[in-house]
């Protein structure tokens, strides 16, 4: 028996961003760069790892708006389409670049090589729906697939709404269900947030277990005996893993995480800003405006150094720097573990350390290679070893029981990011149309199918404009106008569909329009809001 | 406006009065001497203002009724209907909002012309009023309200109404009880420890081992203090959306048919 154990969480999400109504919508590259540099090499990983008998274990969460995206055969044959263009600019990049320099040449032919093999993950080996790739994992026990709040709602804000929260989770649940065939043993809650009460909720549709970050134990009423390190359980039954702040400090810190070295790759200078415009406006957003293409052929250099002097990437020398640093990691594991141990001697201590899973691919280049070269080092280490929260669950005797402290994983930790200034104005409406929607569901006991179509579709504009992802890009200030638009958009359509109900005026070549743009959850019984 | 236009007014004006300094002040939070002039008390409420507006709670410039930047909203100022939400933003921080129905926009409107409206926000502990704050807000202006709490893991509530000629205050709508956030270690050393085969539970009264000096706050990814904006762009510290920022910083949004 090992003296630690370590468990990966990573948190698979993206809004959801379909829009059948147009060939071509900036914002569905999201997905499309989340796929080939995240899902489809942690994918790889998987294999990879599995053919050579290396232990692994993780927990991942797929988030039933991303699972939603994943399997819609619109958005499959959107992605191809996609990656042929990439395939074919990488093919141009070839040529260009063999006169350019050396360093550029290899590079792009790796980008060439790398985006056929995407393409064939994609296409061949899972038919287009790589959930079935994450589905195949879980049954053989290499991973934990975990559901999450139906459309990313942020939870603590519904509070005074409790059949909103429910119906976050049951779609949660529900959408889960569909994709892998069995219900989800844990949640991860949407940013993180956990607000005391949750957990009867979470119990009652069949969740077991949650993450919190770690405040969450430190600052519940009673503190946890020891701390992060160690599982609990609330009083409603569901077990809690909190977060281990070192383990995050190493990867996310600006200042010491590893993705910040030098010899990573530069993720903002990419060629859909740096080639001619000419050259390069077949292969970025049809209006023209410069996107990322995924080809870049930069390293960060020197983080104080302005982007046009960047050296150029040398993705072997990247490669074997992440190598480097998930041997580091899984030192300093060891030296955390061998520290805890002297402290509790009573218990095998569990580090918990969660994670976007985009940050590993899309935004840190070389964090799938770091993160199958952490597995090798741990499969290695006497000390710890990899672990699934069901597993940690099995193997306890005595648990502590406490309530959690409210708490979320965003800056500060609390729900400044949420509500502020920049986005508080949404908090009125999602608010009117959440007791709106509990008022329908309530009143109509037997609707017809018409109505219930029109429900199930108000149903849907509720939940997608509870996206924790439209604030939190209020407050960034990215792509703000497309969050309001989303905000403005589900809850007009909601109204749209609401004054249908209460005329009695179905209109259903609007209605037929507004299932097809809005697309998410068939299954949807909006008796979940009753 | 996110800061009620009374505080900022107040501070423009030449000569605020002592007591409206004071006032504001506790409402703030912000502990005075008995002795401090109105100068050093303007100086204390700037310093708070300006760590709320660092905290990103609060904005000289901009109108929280409406998005930023280019974004319109089409949806309605008002839903004709009495509600008053009550959220927690951290464990200083509170935000209160609200709406009325036709009939109390009445009422609102034919109240005589040197009526107070305020906002109050009561410490409900157990049900009965431990403490009550109060601030002038004027209702035809503002919809929403940014407040510090003084207490943490506390249950508040707030109220909005008004108080007449007699001075009797009259209440026009309330908010749900909500706790205050906590960034407090407790210590209760009474633990609950569950037997997961035979479902006992059982109490332990021990000293905490993570109040002892096992472990430190220093390495939380947590800064309470710090700019949510910076940290943001600093690297995503904790989390959170983490794609949507790094994809979309250099992009737009939309499709072409």
């Amino acid at each position: 028996m090992k003296k630690g154990n370590f468990l990966l969480m990573l948190h698979a999400h993206l809004p959801y961003v379909r829009h059948p109504d147009y060939p071509d919508f900036l914002e569905e590259r999201w997905l499309f760069e989340a796929i080939t540099e995240t899902y489809i090499p942690l994918i790889k990983m998987f294999r990879s790892l599995e053919n050579e008998n290396i232990k692994f274990k993780l927990a991942i969460s797929i988030t039933p708006t991303l699972s939603e995206m994943l399997s819609d055969e619109d958005l499959q044959n959107k992605y191809i389409s996609h990656m042929n263009k990439l395939i074919e600019l990488s093919e141009k990049e070839i040529i260009k670049t063999e006169k350019e320099n050396v360093q550029k040449f290899k590079t792009a032919k790796f980008y060439n090589s790398h985006f056929k093999e995407i393409l064939h993950i994609y296409s061949d080996l899972y038919s287009r729906n790589i959930l079935k790739a994450f589905k195949e994992f879980q049954e053989k026990g290499y991973i934990e697939v975990v559901t999450c709040s139906g459309t990313h709602g942020f939870l603590p804000f519904m509070k005074n709404h409790p059949e909103a929260v429910r119906a976050q989770i049951k779609v949660g649940v529900e959408t889960y269900k569909k994709n892998f065939g069995k219900s989800p043993n844990g949640i991860w809650l949407a940013e993180c947030a956990y607000s005391r009460g949750f957990d009867r909720i979470l119990k009652s549709e069949g969740i077991n277990y949650f993450f919190t970050d770690s405040h969450a134990l430190w600052y519940s009423e009673t503190p946890a005996h020891y701390g992060v390190y160690y599982p609990v359980i609330t009083p409603g039954g569901d077990f809690v893993f909190a977060r281990d702040p070192e383990s995050s400090e190493q990867v996310w810190s600006s200042v010491i995480g590893y993705p910040g070295d030098s010899r990573y790759r530069e993720f903002y200078r990419d060629i859909g800003f740096d080639r001619d415009f000419e050259y390069i406006k077949d292969y970025i957003d049809k209006s023209g405006t410069r996107c990322n293409t995924g080809i870049k052929y930069y390293k960060i250099t020197d983080k104080t150094l302005p982007a046009e002097r960047k050296d150029f990437y040398d993705i072997n020398e990247a490669y074997e720097v992440a190598r480097n640093h998930a041997k580091d990691f899984v030192l300093k594991k060891e030296f955390q573990v061998k520290k805890l141990t002297n402290i509790f001697d009573d218990i095998i201590p569990l580090i918990t350390a969660p994670f976007d899973a985009e940050l590993y691919g899309h935004w840190w280049y070389e964090g799938p290679v770091f993160l199958e070269s952490l597995f090798r080092e741990i499969a290695k280490s006497e000390i710890i070893e990899s672990v699934l929260p069901s597993e940690i669950i099995n193997s306890l005797e005595t648990v502590q029981v406490l309530e959690p402290a409210d708490s979320t994983w965003g800056a500060n930790g609390f729900n400044e990011v949420w509500l502020n200034e920049k986005n508080d104005w949404i908090y009125r409406h999602l608010n009117h149309i959440a007791s709106q929607m509990h008022k329908k569901a309530t009143e109509y006991k037997n609707p017809s199918e018409l109505e219930k179509r029109v429900l199930n579709q108000m149903a849907r504009e509720v939940l997608l404009s509870q996206a924790s992802d439209w604030p939190f890009i209020m407050t960034t200030g990215t792509t703000v106008d497309y969050a309001v638009n989303r905000i403005d958009n589900h809850i007009n359509r909601f109204f749209k569909l609401e004054k249908m109900l209460d005329s009695n005026k179905i209109d259903t070549e609007e209605l037929s329009h507004i299932e097809w743009i809005d697309k998410i959850f068939n299954d949807i019984d909006f008796n979940i809001y009753s | 406006m996110i800061l009620d236009d009374t505080i900022l007014n107040i501070l423009k004006t030449e000569e605020p009065s002592i007591q409206e300094l004071r006032n504001i002040s506790k409402n703030l939070g912000i502990k005075l001497r008995r002795s401090m002039k109105k100068r050093d008390i303007i100086k204390e409420i700037k310093k708070e203002l300006l760590k709320m507006e660092e905290d990103g709670l609060i904005s000289f410039e901009t109108d929280n009724t409406l998005p930023p930047s280019n974004a319109k909203t089409t949806l309605p100022e008002t839903y004709d209907e009495n509600s008053m939400i009550l959220l927690p933003i951290n464990p200083n921080y509170m935000y209160a909002s609200w709406d009325f129905d036709e009939k109390t926009k009445d009422i609102i409107e034919n109240l005589p012309k040197d009526t107070k409206t305020i906002l109050r926000v009561y410490n409900t502990e157990k049900n009965e009023i431990i403490r009550n704050m109060e601030t002038p807000v004027d209702l035809n202006s503002t919809n929403s309200f940014y407040f510090n709490v003084p207490d943490q893991n506390t249950f508040y509530t707030s109220e909005i109404g008004y108080v007449d000629k007699n001075n009797d205050y009259h209440k026009i709508l309330n908010s749900e009880k909500i706790k205050s956030l906590s960034s407090e270690k407790n210590k209760n050393y009474k633990e609950q420890w569950l037997n997961l085969k035979t479902k006992k539970t059982e109490e332990k009264i021990q000293k905490n081992f993570m109040n002892s000096n096992t472990e430190s706050l220093t390495g939380s990814p947590k800064g309470i203090n710090d700019n949510i904006q910076q940290k943001i762009e600093n690297n995503i510290n904790s989390g959170g959306g983490a794609f949507i920022w790094t994809l979309v910083k250099n992009s737009k949004s939309g499709g072409i048919k």
